[in-house]
């Protein structure tokens, strides 16, 4: 008999209730390892538990044990029995001791570990909206946020995400007064593809851009209204250098009117020199009414300056408007530089020819062709917008010699030739 | 002393006003008029030419104060006399850091153009203080500052 059963009933009963605590506790902690996903832990705190229960199966037994029959306790008493209660006790101990650490570690684990359970606790608070799901559609994660969005814009509950995304046909969305953006990317998590979705709360930057962008349009509409008053003040000048100058040449002639007054008709010098004055001034004022047959002359005259022999093919032809013609004038003027200053020519040539669709003028120049493509910049870009506003088209070839061509009656636009370019 | 004078101008009316002071003068003579002043240095490569009246914008964009780079880089003797009417301030600027040697504002005045002309061929530099006053409502361009 041991010496177990010597002991008084009340220190049996303390042996037993804490074996019986031992084993309760020996049974909450797998059962919270469990709760925790920590299988691996509840799988050992399962041995202090079978510990517990022969120490409390012992307890049970100690009656039989006290009347001597041994053969009706169980195996784990009988083979337990003889044992000093030294051990016993220290048995005890060292169970109660490896119990509570578990106990601890599994407590401090729950306030540390982050937990699924966790992460989604965050999440919900978060003030974007989070979403991930499978290539299927599947969701696997989503915050009540996106939850929330999702029912707000689909008017269904967030059950897949490809259904979704499929559904967000905007970059914004505004739900309950503010403005959502919705980002979707594909991510890798553990070697599996998944499908990423963000929702932002963008009101404040998007009412920033609706006001940046309102400022923009007006600031377009202040630079276009600021253009065409630099153009008017661009004109305005060139009227008023105009003015200036009649002016003047109408106060030339009432010197000379004086002058012719008061002039000797025996100085035939004198009035020789007032008479060519008087041809000056005349010419000058009749410029505007001959304007045509003046500006031909300048631009022999401004060719021969620039040692370039000018061609005319043809007399300018009279169904040209006057604009038309001036617009010829002044491509024959950048025509002549530019056939010295870039080509080296000596021979630049303007022919007319009646198309179907239009007079079609040919500046040609016998100088040195450009290479590379033909840029429409600088004074023939300018020669370009210029005869758009006169509905009329300009090209330019290179191939066995430069060309530059005004097509009248033309405001199409047409594919260019091989080697040449339209604007 | 003649001096040969090139004239830059794309208005024909100033332009011809400008030849017929010169050809009325005894010290300058009339090397050419042309509209465009992307022309002026090709003039300058063929003739002889001592001062040029140069208007800032030209046929078809092209720019005078460009031009008188190019011909104060090439040909540093001749002396050019930028004439516009336009009050814009930052031509006044460049045309000094260009090394333009008298800028004018135009007011048609025979006399005035003649003695700018003169002035500069005698070396001296001519410089208006200021861009011609031009009211703009109830301020005027002298009142703004630059950008």
């Amino acid at each position: 008999m041991t010496g177990f059963a010597l002991f008084p009933q009340s220190i049996r009963l303390m042996a037993g209730l804490w074996s019986f605590l031992l084993m309760t506790l020996g049974l909450f902690l797998p059962v919270y390892s469990l709760y925790q996903k920590r299988f691996g832990f509840a799988a050992l705190s399962a041995l202090p538990l079978v510990i517990a229960h022969m120490l409390w199966q012992i307890c049970t037994d100690w009656q039989q044990l006290a009347a001597g029959r041994i053969a009706d306790c169980h195996a784990v008493t009988r083979w337990a029995m003889h044992l000093p209660w030294t051990v016993w006790l220290a048995v005890l101990m060292l169970l109660t001791a490896v119990l509570l650490f578990m106990l601890r570690s599994s407590i401090r684990y729950g306030q540390t570990a982050i937990t699924p359970a966790a992460i989604k606790l965050c999440a919900d608070g978060l003030p974007s909206g989070v979403c991930y799901w499978l290539e299927s559609g599947q969701v696997i994660f989503a915050n009540s946020r996106m939850n929330t969005l999702c029912a707000e814009i689909t008017h269904q509950a967030l059950m897949n995400g490809n259904t979704f995304r499929d559904a967000l046909t905007q970059d914004y969305y505004t739900v309950s007064g503010r403005v959502w953006r919705f980002v979707c990317r594909e991510v890798t998590m553990d070697g599996h593809p998944l499908q990423e979705m963000l929702a932002q709360d963008v009101t404040e930057e998007y009412a920033k851009t609706e006001a940046l962008r309102r400022d923009n349009r007006q600031l377009e509409r202040i630079n276009r209204e600021l253009q065409s008053y630099q153009a008017d003040i661009t004109e305005s000048v060139r009227r008023q250098e105009i003015l200036q100058a009649k002016v003047n040449i109408h106060d030339e002639m009432n010197r000379l009117m004086l002058t012719t007054a008061a002039a000797d008709v025996a100085g035939r010098e004198a009035m020789r020199d007032i008479l060519t004055t008087w041809q000056k001034n005349a010419v000058l004022l009749c410029m505007e009414a001959e304007q045509q047959k003046l500006e031909q002359h300048r631009l022999d005259a401004l060719a021969r300056q620039l040692n370039i022999r000018l061609t005319w093919h043809r007399p300018m032809p009279a169904a040209l408007t006057e604009a038309q013609q001036a617009l010829v004038c002044t491509a024959a003027r950048e025509a002549i530089i530019n056939a010295v200053k870039h080509a080296g020519a000596e021979n630049l040539s303007v022919a007319f020819e009646d198309t179907e669709e239009g007079i079609v003028c040919t500046f040609e120049n016998d100088g040195k062709l450009p290479q590379g493509p033909i840029r429409f910049s600088g004074g023939l870009g300018n020669l370009a917008r210029l005869a758009q506003q006169q509905h009329t088209r300009v090209t330019a070839e290179a191939d066995t010699a430069f060309r530059v061509k005004l097509h009248f009656g033309t405001g199409e636009t047409h594919h260019p030739p091989k080697g040449g370019t339209t604007i | 002393m003649t001096f040969n004078v090139l004239i830059v101008e794309d208005q024909d009316m100033p332009r011809e006003l400008f030849g017929i002071y010169i050809r009325q003068s005894s010290d300058f003579a009339l090397a050419g008029s042309i509209p465009n002043a992307a022309g002026a240095p090709e003039f300058c490569r063929r003739h002889p030419v001592d001062l040029i009246l140069m208007d800032v914008i030209t046929e078809l964009g092209h720019s005078g104060l460009d031009a008188a780079e190019e011909i104060k880089r090439t040909f540093p003797h001749i002396k050019i006399i930028i004439v516009t009417s336009m009050p814009e301030y930052s031509w006044l600027e460049r045309a000094r850091n260009i090394g333009v040697d008298s800028f004018w504002y135009k007011d048609g005045q025979q006399e005035t153009i003649l003695q700018v002309m003169r002035r500069t061929m005698a070396g001296e530099r001519l410089y208006p203080d200021d861009t011609p006053l031009i009211p703009l409502g109830k301020s005027s361009n002298h009142e703004f500052s630059t950008r």
